[in-house]
C-alpha cells in the first residue's frame, strides 16, 4: 500500500467517524443553543476526539499523540469543518501549549500537562497580549517577582480566549528590570484557578464576548512551571506563535469562509453586476486551500515551508472580510442577521493572531530578508 | 485530493538543468542585454534534447507531464529567452509530425477584436521557426517561417501576424494555455526577486528603501501574490475543469506584480535599459495569446 492509499484510508475513516460523532444538536440547532450549552458541547467534543483517536494527530506517540504528520492533521481539520463539527475549547492547549512543551519543556512538564490536553480534560488559554503590548508583544509589562520556590506574578493580560474555562495559561511575563529587550521575558505555565487571578469579559463590537481580560495580583507560579531558562521567554513564544500561524488554522478558516461564500453564491448574490467579483473571491478562496496543500510538500524544510505558509493568515482574513463586506451590502433579507454579525465579527480577523501589519513585517524580515 | 503537488523527478531535474544552461548562456546579465539578441542558439536546445522532454517515453522522449512542464516553463519565463522552446516542447508532445521535424516550432493563435481570420504567432519573426497549421487534429502540417507583419511591441517573443491560425485539439490548446501561464508566473517571480534585491541596496534618506514599511509591506504582498500565482498554475495543471480560471488569475496577478515591480524600482523602473518592460510586454502579449487560445 502506498502512502497515498494510507492517507485516503485515513480520510475515509475520519469522515465516517465525523458523520456519527458530530452532535445532532450542534448540527441542527446551533443558533438556538445557550452559551453554556455551546461550551458544554465544545468541551465534550475534545473528549470525543480523544476517544476516537483524533486528538493530537501530529503529536508524537510518546507524548500521547497519534504520531502522524501535518498532512493528516490538515486533512482531518478540513473534513471536520466540512462535517460542521464543533471546535473544541482545548485548541489553545493543542496548537500552542503542546508544541511549546515538545520543543522547550522539561520531561516533567510534558508528563504532567500533555496527557490532560490530549484527553480534553484540561483547558488552556494564552496570556500574552497586554494593553501596552499588542503588536509590540516584546513590551510585556506583567512582572514575575522571584519568591521562595517560584514567582509571584502581577499585571494585566487582555484578549484571552477561553479564560473562564481554563485550568491553566501559557504566560509571558517579565523577569528582569535590567536585561535588554527580547531577553527580559520568561515563559510560564500559570494555574488559572487561584485567588490571585480575576477575570473580566470584553464586550465586542458585535455585542458578543469571546475574550477576557486577566488580572494577576501576586499569582504564584512554581519554578518547575517555568519553561526554559529565565530570559528565554521571547524566543520560546516565537515558536509558539509560528505554530499558531500555520496551515491547520488556514484550512479550518478556509472551510468557514467556504460556507459563507456558498451562502452568498446560492442566495444573496443574485445580481449579475457582481458576478465577476464573486467569481474572483471564489477563485482566491480555493487558492488558499491549494496553497496549504502545496506547502505540505515542504513540511520537512522549515524555511521553505514558511515561505509558502507565511501569507495564509493575511489571505484568508482579508478574503473573509471582503466576503462579508460584499454580503452585508446586498440587503439579503433571509440572511441579514447572519451577515450583520459576520461583518462585525470579521473586523477582528485581520487584528488577532498578530495583526496583518505585523504579519507583513514578518514576511519582509524573515522570508525576504529585508533590512529592519 | 491527498496527493503531493510536486512535479515528477523528470520535471524537477529538467528545471534544474535548464536553469543551469540558461545561466551559462546569459552569464548573469539582465534581460535588457539579450532580449533583442540570440543568447541561446536553437542548436544548443535541440542537441540537448530539450524540445523532447515531454514526448512520451514510448517515442523515446523524456515523458514529462503537464505538471512538470509548469516547472520548466517557470524557469524559462524567469529568463525570457527569445526562443520558442515551450511551444516546441508542447508541439512534439502532441504531434508525431512535430517529433520528426528539426528546428523550432510555434503556433498561430486567433486574435480577438479582428474581423478576419488572422492569427498572432510568437517567434514567427525568427527566421527558422516552423508554424504549425494543425496540432493534434489529424495530419499535422507546418509552414516554415511564413511571411507576416512583425509585431515589434514584444521583443522577447518576436511575434508576427499571420493570415491563418493553427488548428488545435481542445485538450492540446488547454495545455498550451497552462504552459504559457506558467511562463508568465516565472517572469513574475523573477520581478519580485529583482524588486527585493533592489530594495535592499537602493538607499534614500540614508537607509535602504526596503527598511521602510511602505516598501516592505508592498514586497511582502508581492511575495504572497507570487506564491498564489504559482499555486494557481499548478492547480491549473492538475485540475482540467478549473484550468482556465486558474490561469486567468495567475496571469492577471503576474501583470499586477510587474506593475508593482516598476513602482518599487522608482524612476529606474521606468527606463528602457533597466529592462523590466521586456517582461511586462511579454506578459501582456502572452495574456492576449492565452485569451485567443480559449476564445
Amino acid at each position: 500500500m502506498t502512502p497515498l492509499d494510507n492517507q485516503q484510508l485515513f480520510l475515509d475513516s475520519a469522515r465516517e467517524w465525523l458523520k456519527t460523532s458530530v452532535p445532532e444538536r450542534w448540527r441542527q440547532e446551533r443558533g438556538a443553543l445557550s452559551e453554556d450549552e455551546i461550551v458544554e458541547i465544545r468541551h465534550e467534543w475534545d473528549r470525543q476526539l480523544f476517544a476516537g483517536g483524533y486528538s493530537g494527530l501530529a503529536i508524537p506517540t510518546m507524548y500521547g499523540g497519534q504520531g502522524m504528520g501535518l498532512r493528516e492533521e490538515v486533512l482531518f481539520h478540513e473534513a471536520a469543518a466540512q462535517a460542521h463539527a464543533p471546535e473544541g475549547i482545548g485548541r489553545i492547549g493543542k496548537i500552542l501549549t503542546v508544541p511549546t512543551l515538545v520543543a522547550h519543556g522539561s520531561e516533567e512538564q510534558r508528563a504532567k500537562y500533555i496527557p490532560g490536553i490530549m484527553a480534553g480534560t484540561e483547558v488552556w488559554c494564552q496570556a500574552f497580549s497586554e494593553p501596552g503590548a499588542g503588536s509590540d508583544l516584546a513590551n510585556v509589562a506583567a512582572f514575575a517577582r522571584k519568591t521562595e520556590g517560584g514567582y509571584l506574578v502581577t499585571g494585566q493580560k487582555i484578549w484571552t480566549s477561553f479564560a473562564q474555562y481554563a485550568e491553566r495559561a501559557i504566560l509571558l511575563a517579565r523577569t528582569s528590570h535590567t536585561d535588554p529587550r527580547y531577553r527580559n521575558l520568561s515563559f510560564f505555565l500559570l494555574d488559572m484557578k487561584q485567588p490571585g487571578i480575576t477575570l473580566r469579559t470584553i464586550r465586542q463590537i458585535s455585542d458578543t464576548s469571546h475574550f477576557s481580560e486577566v488580572f494577576m495580583d501576586s499569582a504564584f507560579v512554581a519554578d518547575s512551571d517555568r519553561v526554559g531558562e529565565e530570559g528565554e521567554g521571547w524566543n520560546i513564544a516565537m515558536t509558539t506563535l509560528t505554530s499558531e500561524r500555520g496551515g491547520v488554522e488556514a484550512i479550518t478558516r478556509y472551510v468557514e469562509v467556504r460556507g459563507d461564500l456558498d451562502t452568498l453564491m446560492r442566495c444573496c448574490a443574485t445580481s449579475s453586476d457582481i458576478d465577476t467579483e464573486v467569481k474572483q473571491l471564489d477563485t482566491r478562496l480555493e487558492l488558499v486551500r491549494w496553497q496549504v496543500m502545496k506547502a505540505l510538500d515542504y513540511v520537512e524544510e522549515d524555511l521553505e515551508f514558511f515561505r509558502r505558509t507565511c501569507m495564509l493568515k493575511i489571505m484568508w482574513s482579508e478574503l473573509w472580510q471582503e466576503v462579508t463586506q460584499l454580503a452585508v451590502s446586498l440587503n439579503c433579507r433571509a440572511h441579514q442577521e447572519h451577515w450583520r454579525n459576520q461583518y462585525l465579527e470579521t473586523r477582528a480577523v485581520s487584528i488577532y493572531s498578530g495583526s496583518n501589519e505585523i504579519q507583513r513585517n514578518i514576511i519582509g524580515d524573515r522570508v525576504l530578508g529585508l533590512p529592519r | 485530493m491527498t496527493a503531493t503537488m510536486l512535479p515528477t523527478e523528470v520535471g524537477q531535474m529538467s528545471a534544474v538543468a535548464l536553469a543551469e544552461i540558461i545561466e551559462r548562456s546569459i552569464a548573469g546579465n539582465p534581460v535588457a542585454d539579450y532580449a533583442e539578441r540570440e543568447p541561446l542558439a536553437w542548436s544548443v536546445i535541440e542537441e540537448g534534447g530539450w524540445d523532447s522532454i515531454a514526448v512520451a517515453e514510448e517515442f523515446d522522449g523524456g515523458g514529462a507531464n503537464l505538471r512538470d512542464l509548469v516547472e520548466v516553463a517557470q524557469v524559462w519565463g524567469a529568463a525570457s529567452i527569445p526562443q520558442p522552446l515551450l511551444e516546441s516542447i508542447w508541439a512534439k508532445r502532441w504531434s508525431a509530425q512535430a517529433r520528426e521535424r528539426s528546428g523550432p516550432i510555434s503556433v498561430s493563435v486567433p486574435r480577438l477584436g479582428v474581423s478576419d481570420s488572422s492569427g498572432l504567432a510568437p517567434f514567427a519573426a525568427l527566421a527558422a521557426t516552423g508554424i504549425a497549421r494543425s496540432i493534434g487534429a489529424g495530419t499535422d502540417r507546418f509552414d516554415v517561417a511564413p511571411l507576416g507583419s512583425a509585431d515589434t511591441f514584444t521583443p522577447a517573443l518576436r511575434p508576427s501576424v499571420l493570415p491563418w491560425t493553427t488548428k488545435m485539439e481542445i485538450e492540446a490548446a488547454r495545455e498550451l494555455g497552462v504552459i504559457w501561464a506558467a511562463e508568465v508566473v516565472g517572469a513574475a517571480q523573477k520581478l519580485v526577486d529583482l524588486s527585493v534585491a533592489y530594495a535592499k541596496t537602493r538607499e534614500q534618506f540614508g537607509k535602504p528603501i526596503g527598511s521602510f514599511q511602505a516598501i516592505k509591506h508592498r514586497l511582502a504582498d508581492m511575495h504572497s501574490q507570487a506564491q498564489y500565482a504559482q499555486t494557481a498554475v499548478i492547480w491549473a495543471s492538475l485540475d482540467p475543469t478549473n484550468s482556465q480560471r486558474a490561469c486567468d488569475y495567475a496571469v492577471g496577478t503576474s501583470i499586477s506584480l510587474a506593475e508593482q515591480s516598476i513602482q518599487v524600482h522608482g524612476g529606474m523602473g521606468f527606463t528602457w535599459e533597466m529592462g523590466l518592460h521586456y517582461y511586462l510586454r511579454t506578459m501582456l502579449t502572452r495574456r492576449e495569446l492565452i485569451v485567443g487560445l480559449w476564445a
